[in-house]
């Protein structure tokens, strides 16, 4: 890949917006890749999704030419071999259907206007195949062609809309992860560039090719040649310039941006956090160089991205939190331990991750101080604030202290910073009753000293049925929870109104939702979750119980105090309205294959998960 | 633009206006772009005066007057209507939803609509054998009807001339004698023709060229209807939030508090095409929907489907808690009663979905959309 073409492409990412009927290219994509395929479930699939966007009334013509023509095909036997004699229809049923296909093709790619032009020299023109055009004058004019011959006009038909249509519009899907990939990469180059300058006293402007790429660590050298191959016509300071485009690249695919920022730099490597708190030691640890760079540019991006869009660092803490999630879910599930694992990449991983969220939420700190960013926690009518970005600091915190149970102290300490932050005194006093929040260390398994075995058994013997006692409250809880959540209409309150207004509701897309957590928008799944997997979610929950059993576990101290039973019901109810995270909890047993949510068996989830073990 | 009218339009309002009891059921008809939204408009302000109320049926689904489009609509009109090219966004009496730009998609639900309409303008106000009854009020009407007079066209407007029976028929010709309607009662066979005696009053399109040739004004249909969207939706907000771009309002959009749903309490029905129920949701996202209630079906209606109350955006859908999230103008009261959502093919301006730093993912970009060779 050439500089120039490396350059080139920000460019492609016009500026030019249309309507369209999918929510993203991976969806389109899925479409172009199933409609052709040879399995006719897959082609089924598609041509399902395909009637759904023609219901959204922007469908671009030649997805429903193609889909007409394929859908006449997957009833003919020629293309068929698997229909039975019933579902045949006659040879001129399907003749008839093709002649119209054949004509509708026609007539939708050459244009009828009034031109001194016959059709087909239209046609040639833009390479439709004479035959199409003598099929569609036949049936408009005279006899209907033989099926034998529409039958082969339609693969000539298909063949143009693949390379006209399918194959032209793939090349110019743009690639946005790139285009970051490139900017966040450029921007790291200036960072550095500027580091040396001024820790050296060097006054020269940049530094030359090759004693940059030294001093760096793997940054590519073809950044090198993208700088000097558009030295001429930059006269603009680099720096600001180029966190002014990445910023509004942010503005346009927040996810992307956030997602690539995240893979560039490598989490994975032992010792990230370390150095979280102490700016200056970078330089010395000589050792870890490469990470502990990446480390401190990661920073010091997010830091000048931030200024510019506060709400980045909303996103960033989403991403990272939800990836804790998972990896936390994972855990439970016993797929692999935290504590005992046998990937160490794992388990700094998650630290590096934890640190992560506690740096952000620091800097989230200042931003509020600053003004950027306005935290409320009643929901306003509506409001239309330009540069404000809003959070519900509650559902942050909830989500931080339900994350906390890893034990992770940055993780804690988070949630300590966030309850600062809300300067809610009775918040604060609750939250001190939770023990996690003093944890320091992984608990030492210590041995208590006995002075006989009897007296040991007696005490062991008090503790299991204290355990099975709470153990009990605690099921007999989450049955009495468990039955409300499966009675209808559970979220619209007791009464009977069908319609309520969105208690409270944070600035985003059209199509999308706001995170409950980080306000930030996501666009929801929009597969239906099938009855069989609202049944399988109920026995295999395992994170969404853990994160309710915590609450009750604090209710016996809170009830003692001084609250009303009814308010304690509520909290609990917002728990778990607010607790499930928007991708998680219809995806399972679902496979995220091409952009879409397909259900998969146990087995094959077995088969995959035992799989996923050998490659670790 | 200024908009003036030619002395016979005068006229003919003016002798519309003067006629005696009962008031008048003015039916207008002509090929599209020659004028009959204009001249009923100013039928319209011409009459208000003397019936302080003037009912307007409104049939053309494509470019309506005082309702977004893809709707049949009858609206009361008690205030004159001061800009006789741009009319606003008024509060209808009554309308159902198409779902789409030309009544060929759906001929026979169309008709049904429009008399459905017809029939309620009659009951409610034009009770014409208790004219004694102080609470009676009779009120006159106008309708508008699509420039769709070839074909099913044509056919739709002879069955509504004669189910309606007007009491005047306002023809607009344009001088392209081959693109008007036939003179005459068109409607009735010969022997009808001789029982009934309907007063035709025959115009010339307004605007003509030196050569006294009607020009043919041609609209952007498409920013018509995204203005009567535009103005629909900016009802969701109150007046003093002054919003008056595209862009504040798609601002606005995305951040108004929506109303919430489950999804279990509306049914779903796609006016037009068939949508796989697996497929639902990815349909309805980010569309416009019309918002119905189910038992209001009408007596005689054909088509089983009740009327409107309003259009919704469905701004977001969250499967897993099974809830849909719509914004709608329609008053809180009214909404309790919706348990139908209407789907049909009005795209949603892309100018709602375009915010800065908040873009909806339908809108894509490097779309391929050229394909006709335009070179020749």
């Amino acid at each position: 890949m050439s500089a120039m073409e490396l350059m080139g492409r920000e460019d492609e990412l016009s500026s030019d917006y249309k309507l369209v009927p999918w929510s993203s290219w991976d969806q389109w994509n899925f479409v172009r890749e199933s409609i052709f395929s040879s399995s006719p479930n897959a082609v089924t699939m598609a041509l399902q999704r395909i009637s759904t966007w023609r219901s959204r009334g922007c469908l671009p013509i030649p997805i429903h030419v193609t889909a007409s023509i394929v859908k006449i095909q997957q009833k003919d036997f020629f293309f068929r071999s698997d229909l039975t004699d019933g579902m045949l229809e006659s040879d001129e049923m399907i003749s008839m259907l093709y002649s119209m296909a054949i004509i509708r093709f026609v007539n939708c790619f050459v244009g009828h206007k009034k031109t001194k032009f016959s059709i087909a020299e239209l046609a040639d023109a833009i390479g439709i195949p004479r035959v199409l055009v003598d099929i569609r004058h036949e049936s408009s004019h005279r006899d209907l062609p033989s099926l034998q011959r529409v039958r082969h006009a339609s693969v000539k038909a298909l063949d143009w809309l693949k390379f006209n249509y399918w194959e032209a519009q793939k090349n110019r899907i743009p690639d946005v992860r790139k285009v970051i990939r490139s900017k966040l990469l450029e921007m790291t180059f200036y960072l550095k560039t500027k580091n040396v300058a001024t820790s050296s006293g060097v006054k020269q402007r940049r530094l030359s090719g090759p004693d940059m790429l030294r001093a760096g660590n793997k940054l590519s050298s073809r950044m090198t040649t993208m700088l000097q191959s558009s030295k001429s016509n930059r006269s603009q300071k680099p720096l600001p310039r180029i966190t002014k485009i990445i910023a509004r690249l942010y503005s346009s695919y927040p996810s992307e941006v956030v997602s690539v920022l995240l893979e560039l730099f490598h989490l994975q490597t032992p010792g990230f956090s370390d150095n979280i708190d102490v700016e200056n030691s970078i330089e010395s640890d000589a050792g870890n160089q490469g990470s502990a760079n990446s480390l401190h540019d990661l920073k010091t991006i997010i830091t000048r991205l931030s200024s510019k869009k506060p709400r980045l660092l909303l996103s960033l803490l989403r991403k990272i939190l939800e990836t804790i999630e998972i990896r936390f879910a994972k855990n439970l599930s016993g797929e692999c331990d935290i504590h005992l694992s046998q990937i160490p990449s794992e388990v700094d991983y998650l630290t590096n991750l934890c640190s992560l969220v506690r740096w952000l939420i620091m800097n989230l700190k200042s931003l509020k101080g600053a003004g950027f960013i306005q935290f409320d926690n009643e929901a306003e009518a509506f409001s239309i604030h330009k540069n404000k970005v809003q959070v519900s600091l509650h559902k942050l915190i909830r989500k931080c202290l339900t994350l906390s149970l890893i034990g992770n102290q940055h993780l804690c300490d988070s949630v300590l910073l966030l309850v600062e932050m809300t300067e809610d005194s009775s918040v604060k006093e609750r939250l001190k009753k939770l023990p996690l929040l003093n944890y320091k260390a992984p608990p030492a398994v210590q041995i208590p000293s006995y002075s006989n075995t009897e007296s040991m058994l007696l005490k062991e013997e008090d503790a299991i049925c204290q355990a099975t006692e709470k153990l009990a409250i605690l099921k007999s809880k989450i049955k009495a929870r468990s039955q409300r959540e499966v009675a209808p209409g559970v979220d619209v309150s007791d009464t009977d109104t069908t319609w309520t207004v969105a208690k409270s509701w944070i600035s985003c897309p059209i199509g999308m939702l706001p995170c409950s957590f980080s306000s930030t928008p996501v666009l929801p799944v929009l597969d239906q979750v099938d009855i069989d997997t609202k049944a399988g979610l109920e026995k295999d929950n395992n994170l969404s119980f853990h994160a309710s059993d915590y609450r009750q576990l604090d209710y016996p101290s809170e009830m003692s105090v001084d609250e009303s039973p009814n308010k304690k019901l509520k909290t609990s109810q917002e728990v778990q309205c607010t607790y499930f995270p928007e991708s998680t909890r219809a995806l399972e047993g679902r496979l995220l294959i091409n952009g879409v949510w397909t259900k998969a068996s146990e087995e094959e989830l077995s088969i995959i998960q035992s799989q996923m073990t050998i490659f670790a | 633009m200024e908009v003036i009218i030619p002395l016979d339009w005068a006229h003919a309002a003016e002798s519309i206006v003067s006629a005696s009891f009962p008031p008048p059921v003015v039916f207008v008809c002509g090929p599209k772009n020659s004028g009959k939204s204009t001249f009923s408009r100013y039928l319209l302000n011409a009459l208000l005066p003397r019936y302080g109320r003037v009912g307007y049926l409104d049939t053309d689904v494509g470019q309506p007057d005082f309702s977004p489009p893809g709707c049949v609509s009858l609206t009361l009109i008690k205030e004159t209507i001061s800009d006789l090219m741009n009319p606003c966004i008024r509060e209808t009496e009554r309308f159902f939803y198409l779902g789409d730009i030309s009544s060929k998609s759906n001929p026979e639900a169309y008709l049904d609509f429009t008399l459905r309409l017809y029939d309620y303008f009659i009951k409610q106000y034009h009770q014409l054998d208790e004219p004694n009854d102080p609470g009676n009020t009779v009120l006159p009407l106008i309708i508008n009807t699509p420039g769709w007079v070839k074909g099913t066209g044509f056919d739709l407007l002879v069955e509504m001339l004669r189910y309606i029976s007007p009491t005047l028929v306002v023809q607009i010709h344009i001088s392209l004698q081959s693109k008007n309607l036939p003179v005459g009662t068109f409607w009735l066979d010969a022997n009808q023709q001789e029982l009934h005696k309907v007063p035709i009053l025959v115009l010339d399109s307004a605007r003509r060229n030196i050569k006294n040739e009607s020009i043919l004004v041609q609209k952007d249909a498409r920013h018509m209807r995204d203005q009567r969207l535009f103005g629909y939706f900016k009802q969701c907000f109150p007046n003093n939030l002054n919003i008056l771009t595209n862009k504040a309002l798609a601002r606005a959009l995305a951040a108004v508090s929506p109303y919430v749903v489950p999804f279990s309490k509306v049914k779903v029905i796609h006016l037009h095409c068939q949508v796989p129920s697996s497929e639902i949701f990815h349909s309805l996202n980010a569309t416009i929907v019309g918002l119905a209630v189910s038992s209001d079906v009408p007596a005689k209606s054909k088509s089983k489907i009740p009327p409107c109350v309003g259009l919704g955006i469905v701004r977001a859908i969250d499967v897993i808690k099974g809830l849909l999230y719509v914004i709608t103008p329609v008053p809180f009261c009214i909404l309790q009663k919706v348990d139908l959502l209407l789907q049909g093919f009005i795209e949603i301006p892309s100018g709602f979905l375009r915010v800065h730093g908040c873009a909806s993912p339908y809108m894509a970009t490097n779309v391929l959309h050229k394909f006709l060779n335009e070179n020749l």
